[in-house]
């Protein structure tokens, strides 16, 4: 995947080679890595109009006002009337449900939900899982022992059957309400999520700090009077930035689609209260057949956002992954 | 090497008994089966004796301790909410369940590891391309959404557009028509296909991605320069050489993987109303019947414990690198 402008720079570039401060390359910004990356992931075609489809997708969820004049909640009413599943329709793109609401308005205002699951689940991962891992893989020995163990036991539960289980912690144990507030709210379902999604993080991280703390530029680190704490997170961790990138970004798929699933098994974010994709999807499960609108609109959502976010983490991976930067 | 498995072993014991540990407590915070006696009416007298019959007034680690011991000698208990032995239900969901998963794991495994040899071999041909925006497509989508997706299909699609009464496959309830009786294989598959099917759209999407980045690696390695160098034919090489280490990662991905197939079961058999493990999870669950739970949970923990041991002697067995370990 080689863009034409790429040769052609190269030819400009021999034929300016006459004029000193070319040959010098004094007129260009410097490539930093960061520049190289951009020059990468600008050669994925698809990562590109992902990253495009998505800020889209994102911007008219958060500012779902200026799309919709609907509130999710609003009973739509024409002389009283309720209009409940209303076919798409001008002032309906997307119908009304079971509930009079209007459903354009809802997959907006339940994407904010969404993609706050998905961001928050993975930073908060990607947080948790970069310090385990960063730890056990500088320190080693017992530390490292301990902490992988404790990966392993959270590995060894099915992710599915942990976050079910956990999803009812506040309705029977007070304190657990106090941490994730109220079962199936939307804080609940991010610390559910969030808590089976650290583990793939750790390793990786752990796996790279255990080869990078050889290197020289710790050893110069070190002598120069840096800390532990300095060299983990100012010199080991820099050094995993895309890998971290790049597992933030998939994190963010995995967790819209988990908080989906849950939603259809009934314990994910409370519907009464708070649309998001997975809720508006599993409560017209059995509408398929009838008002097919009502459950393509959520579910293409999914899978669009979802497509797109994999397809930037691909993008990123080509871009970031040190093993290509031969490229 | 008997070494190494003996100490793998040794070390999955721990595991399985902590990972077990774990959703003991996990289930004893969340599901409160006095709680759920209240709405039966029950006097506080009864509430006591019941809570005392099922051990919960004791410490944690002694009624875990208790339950271990029962386990293991088989005595299972009983069902809260049916009064009936916990064994017998219990039995037939984990049989109903590792019918579906066998039957679904062969499936996804063979098409999985074929499209993505294919997709290898013969990188950005058209099938290459095709697979790969199917694989991106399969993990994006939510599994029931597939799942509904194929019901509507087989179900009011199939029966407007090909002028039937019945649809293409039954895909409500049970692994039986209610008309069969006895065992019939024929009706028996049919049951299968469509919770198989749906169980198999994101294990195909992410094994055919494993398989083919596998093969490409191993397609570029030294050895097969050396192989081809040697005049083998280029069939023997890819199979011989390129495929059998491209296994290597695959054999203990497909063991690690037991935990997201244990998931996807409960989404496909609630879906499809498939008594099997997560029918009966569920189930139990929301009906806060402690005694079946524990059993339920304890096997499953066991099989993901054993499948992860399953991977590491895998992967020394095909990788003697490993084994130094």
């Amino acid at each position: 995947m080689t863009s034409p402008q790429e040769p052609l720079r190269a030819a400009d570039a021999t034929t300016a080679a006459s004029t000193t401060t070319a040959a010098l390359g004094l007129g260009e910004k410097p490539l930093t890595p960061a520049r190289l990356a951009w020059r990468r992931y600008r050669r994925h075609k698809l990562a590109m109009l992902s990253t495009l489809v998505l800020l889209i997708i994102a911007f008219m969820c958060v500012f779902a006002p200026l799309f919709t004049k609907y509130h999710p909640d609003t009973q739509i009413r024409v002389n009283g009337v309720l209009q409940t599943f209303q076919h798409p329709q001008s002032g309906h793109w997307f119908g009304t449900n079971d509930k009079a609401r209007d459903m354009w308005a809802n997959v907006l205002y339940g994407g904010r939900i969404s993609l706050e699951v998905g961001v928050v689940v993975a930073l908060l991962s990607t947080f948790v899982g970069t310090v385990v891992g960063v730890f056990a893989g500088f320190y080693g020995g017992w530390l490292d022992n301990l902490l992988m163990r404790f990966t392993d036991l959270f590995l060894a539960i099915p992710f599915l059957i942990g976050a079910i289980l956990l999803s009812q912690l506040p309705n029977t144990q007070p304190w657990a309400r106090t941490i994730m507030g109220p079962a199936q709210s939307v804080r609940a379902v991010i610390f559910v999520i969030g808590i089976f999604f650290w583990m793939p993080v750790a390793r990786i991280i752990r796996g790279l700090v255990l080869s990078l703390k050889e290197k020289e530029f710790v050893e110069a680190a070190r002598a120069a009077g840096a800390s532990d704490f300095r060299i983990m997170f100012r010199h080991l961790v820099p050094n995993c930035t895309g890998q971290i990138i790049i597992n933030t970004t998939l994190a963010v798929a995995a967790a819209i689609l988990t908080e989906s699933a849950l939603s259809f098994l009934g314990f994910g974010v409370e519907a009464i209260f708070t649309p998001t994709w997975g809720n508006l999807l599993s409560n017209s499960q059995d509408l398929l057949d009838s008002y097919p609108f009502l459950v393509w609109a959520p579910g293409l959502a999914i899978v669009i956002t979802v497509l797109c976010v994999n397809f930037i983490g691909d993008g990123l991976r080509d871009a970031l992954d040190p093993k290509q930067l031969s490229v | 090497m008997l070494r190494f498995i003996v100490r793998r072993i040794f070390w999955a014991l721990p595991v399985l008994i902590a990972g077990s540990f774990v959703l003991f407590v996990a289930l004893h915070l969340t599901t409160d089966p006095v709680k759920a006696a209240i709405h039966h009416n029950v006097s506080t007298q009864a509430l006591i004796k019941f809570k005392h019959d099922l051990g919960l007034d004791k410490p944690l680690l002694t009624q875990y301790g208790l339950f271990l011991e029962h386990f293991f000698r088989g005595d299972f208990g009983t069902s809260y909410t049916s009064q009936a032995p916990v064994w017998p239900a219990l039995r037939t969901a984990l049989a109903n369940s590792l019918v579906l998963g066998a039957f679904a794991a062969v499936f996804y495994v063979i098409v999985g590891v074929g499209v993505g040899v294919i997709s290898a071999v013969k990188q950005y041909s058209w099938f290459d391309n095709a697979a790969t925006g199917l694989s991106f497509f399969g993990l994006a989508m939510p599994p029931f959404f597939f799942g509904l997706v194929t019901i509507v299909l087989v179900g009011t699609f199939y029966e407007t557009h090909f002028h039937s009464s019945t649809p293409l496959l039954p895909f409500i309830g049970g692994i039986y028509s209610p008309t069969t009786t006895g065992f019939n294989l024929v009706d028996r598959l049919k049951h299968l296909i469509l919770p198989a099917l749906t169980l198999s759209v994101q294990e195909i999407a992410v094994y055919s991605r494993y398989m083919r980045t596998g093969m490409l690696e191993t397609l570029n390695a030294d050895y097969m320069r050396t192989a081809r160098a040697k005049g083998i034919s280029e069939r023997r090489v890819i199979w011989h050489h390129a495929f059998r280490n491209a296994l290597i990662p695959l054999a203990t991905f497909s063991a690690i993987d037991i935990g997201a197939v244990a998931g996807g079961l409960i989404i496909t058999e609630q879906i499809f109303g498939y008594p099997g493990m997560g029918f009966y999870f569920l189930d139990a669950f929301n009906n806060a019947d402690y005694p079946s739970l524990l059993p339920w949970m304890m096997i499953v923990i066991a099989f993901v414990v054993a499948f992860n041991l399953l991977a590491d002697l895998s992967y020394a067995w095909l990788d003697p690198r490993i084994r130094v370990d």
